[in-house]
């Protein structure tokens, strides 16, 4: 190899090592770790699992609770608890409007958790003749929505459906 | 003239392997990209919601407007705790999926001080924290230039910010993730759906209506 080839060969190599420098040393700092992260950022394995969602939503936002609650609740509720039988009587006399809202598979009257079975007698429980009925359905389950519609219908109470998607 | 013969050999091998290297990344990093819908601030032309309701996290740095559709989801134990324990992140139900909002404080949980300015390094480094799996396809890797694949696009908010997206996949569900710089810090948007039909909308509503203060 001759002086001229020599020197176009070091030329070329220090132009390569040039070129490659950046992204060598790239490799170095631009993966980084954070901390504190014990927990992770988001944990997903709270969110979803395999092909369905587990997150469930906050109990009714203000806006929605205005809508199912019936007036009933905001006062006398938060005084007295409502396992409180006198309490619920005195709601009672008040109640103008009973709110049933269908979620998923469980049904809450007037914002109270009731079971399949139990739904009849709680809904009797709230409801005075000629009040009004709302029912939310709240991504509700196709058979527990079909059961309280039929109870519903099937006792001649008029009552407004309401969507929450 | 022997050695001429091999000092031109290796120049030429050198320069082939120059000008290949970058090619094979870019290969492998298209194909590296396997979930081929669009990513949601490109589907349709969404408009800012009309009605929601106006939030602020971050000392009120960072506002946004979520849509009334939106149903919010309790995010104790969800969030790392200094994230909740700050208010500064929000998830919320929308249809059949997860929408979820936070500010990530680099102070906080960057390591190293010369590293805080290292944006896409710190995105990335969320989105693996986030969904472990694609860490793989994140790292670097230097016979692939992995780095190149990196945010997978960009968009430009109507407020002028600029937003870096990147789909990831965490079980079966896409998860996709928006950045824009907010403070010391980043302002994340994640995205969780496992229907191709889920409407992007309100999402890019939320986008669409975040505006950062100083």
């Amino acid at each position: 190899m001759n002086l001229k080839d020599k020197k176009r060969l070091g030329r070329i190599l220090i132009i390569m090592l040039i070129a490659v420098q950046p992204l060598l040393i790239g490799a170095k700092f631009f993966d980084l770790k954070l901390r504190n992260v014990n927990r992770p950022l988001v944990d997903m394995t709270k969110l979803v699992n395999g092909n369905s969602i587990t997150a469930q939503a906050q109990e009714l936002s203000e806006s929605k609770d205005d809508k199912s609650k019936p007036p009933q609740k905001t006062a006398d509720d938060k005084t007295n608890p409502a396992k409180d039988d006198s309490a619920r009587a005195a709601a009672e006399d008040k109640t103008t409007n009973v709110g049933i809202r269908v979620s998923g598979e469980s049904i809450y009257v007037n914002s109270r958790l009731v079971t399949l079975d139990g739904f009849e007698k709680a809904f009797e429980g709230v409801y005075k003749k000629g009040a009004g009925v709302t029912l939310t359905d709240d991504y509700a389950d196709y058979k527990v929505m079909m059961r309280v519609t039929e109870y519903l219908d099937g006792k001649g109470i008029f009552y407004s459906i309401e969507e929450t998607r | 003239m022997r050695m001429k013969i091999s000092g031109k050999r290796i120049m030429g091998i050198l320069l082939v392997l120059c000008l290949t290297i970058p090619l094979v990344g870019a290969g492998s990093a298209k194909g590296s990209v396997k979930l081929d819908l669009d990513e949601y601030h490109k589907s349709g032309n969404a408009a800012v919601s009309a009605t929601g309701t106006a939030k602020s996290m971050h000392d009120g740095k960072i506002t946004y407007v979520i849509p009334d559709s939106m149903e919010k989801i309790d995010a104790k134990d969800i969030f790392n705790e200094h994230i909740y324990n700050e208010g500064d992140g929000e998830l919320y139900l929308v249809n059949d999926a997860i929408f979820g909002i936070f500010y990530f404080d680099s102070d906080y949980f960057v390591e190293e001080f010369d590293e805080k300015d290292e944006t896409r390094a710190i995105e990335r480094a969320i989105i693996s924290n986030i969904c472990p799996d694609e860490e793989k396809n994140l790292r670097w890797n230097s016979l692939t230039l992995k780095h190149y694949t990196y945010p997978t696009s960009q968009s430009t908010s109507r407020s002028g910010l600029k937003f870096d997206h990147y789909v990831g996949k965490y079980q079966n569900f896409r998860t996709e993730f928006a950045f824009t710089p907010a403070g010391n810090g980043l302002c994340v948007i994640l995205f969780i759906y496992n229907h191709d039909a889920t409407s992007a909308t309100p999402p890019i509503s939320v986008i669409e209506s975040i505006k950062i203060g100083v």
